[in-house]
């Protein structure tokens, strides 16, 4: 199985994806299997799924090695994020936020918050890792900085440079650093405390180390930065700009009686 | 050379303990402006996270 290994499924150490007669399967490691066990048992997966939040997966078996074997739900059509639009980039970014404030009320939360772990279906986003979860334990979230470059300063550049700079997920895989951000902003985005607090702070304070890491970090506080988060990007929209179209049935039909 | 999943200093510890320190004292306002508000009828339209 190995051999049919997908390429990209290559940096969880914990779980890998393959494809087998054109099925997509995820096979978790022996390491891993407390922890996707909590998952399933605690209720988490049951809620997550039921919202429509967690792609469904049916269990296939416990291969030699004790892997787990698990097949996600199809997803007909895979789409990236230099493809979607702002608020396709909004709303999965809010999806991610939305998740890991519920994975925090059974004391797990995400580990990795990439965009490339939510894909539309019916045309809503849902995320499609369903091994990115560990045990929280009063710990700060470790994908915050992930999920700050890999959504909210896309998506202040799109607001405040262009939309059409969705166009950076392409050069920039690992999501957008912060100090590119700053280069790009306007000066003006600055007067707004959201962008101090996420954008500047993370340039200043950021150190290579996690010597800091043991610090405890109450789920009030985790709350707090996640419902910060979530108010930031909701109220997050794109400029309103006339565009060629806006006065067509004025001014682009000639005359009314044009079609006789 | 083990590969990495995430960058290192992902965490960002010690930004979020910054950052939800802040948090507190705005949220602290904040609660107080919207009870000010509902006392005179207004109620925030904003998007919650907690919403369904």
């Amino acid at each position: 199985m190995i051999n049919n290994r997908i390429p990209s499924s290559f940096r969880d150490p914990s779980s890998f994806v393959f494809c087998l007669e054109n099925k997509i399967f995820r096979s978790s490691q022996p390491n891993y299997k407390t922890t996707f066990n909590y998952l399933i048992e605690s209720g988490l997966y049951n809620e997550l799924t039921e919202k429509n939040y967690l792609i469904k997966h049916t269990f296939i078996r416990i291969d030699k090695d004790e892997n787990q074997i698990i097949q996600p739900e199809h997803i007909p059509f895979i789409s990236y994020p230099y493809e979607w639009s702002f608020e396709q980039i909004k709303d999965a970014a809010l999806l991610t936020l939305k998740i890991q404030n519920i994975a925090l009320r059974y004391n797990m939360s995400l580990k990795d918050a990439s965009i490339y772990n939510v894909q539309f279906l019916n045309g809503k986003p849902i995320f499609i890792d369903s091994t990115s979860f560990e045990f929280n334990n009063d710990k700060p979230w470790t994908a915050y900085y992930q999920f700050c470059k890999h959504f909210l300063y896309p998506l202040w550049i799109m607001k405040y440079v262009s939309p059409e700079l969705n166009s950076l997920y392409l050069s920039n895989l690992d999501g957008i650093d912060p100090k590119f951000t700053i280069q790009l902003m306007p000066i003006r985005a600055y007067f707004r405390l959201s962008i101090i607090l996420h954008l500047l702070t993370p340039v200043f304070y950021r150190t290579n180390s996690e010597k800091s890491g043991s610090k405890l970090f109450s789920k009030e506080q985790h709350k707090r930065l996640l419902k910060h988060l979530f108010s930031i990007i909701s109220s997050l929209h794109l400029p309103y700009k006339k565009g060629g179209w806006i006065n067509y049935y004025v001014n682009g039909l000639p005359m009314l009686n044009y079609f006789g | 050379m083990i590969l990495l999943y995430i960058d290192p200093g992902t965490g960002s510890f010690l930004v979020q303990a910054i950052v939800a320190g802040f948090l507190g004292i705005v949220f602290f306002f904040k609660s107080v402006k919207d009870y000010i508000l509902g006392i005179f009828g207004y109620k925030s339209k904003d998007q919650n996270i907690d919403d369904k």
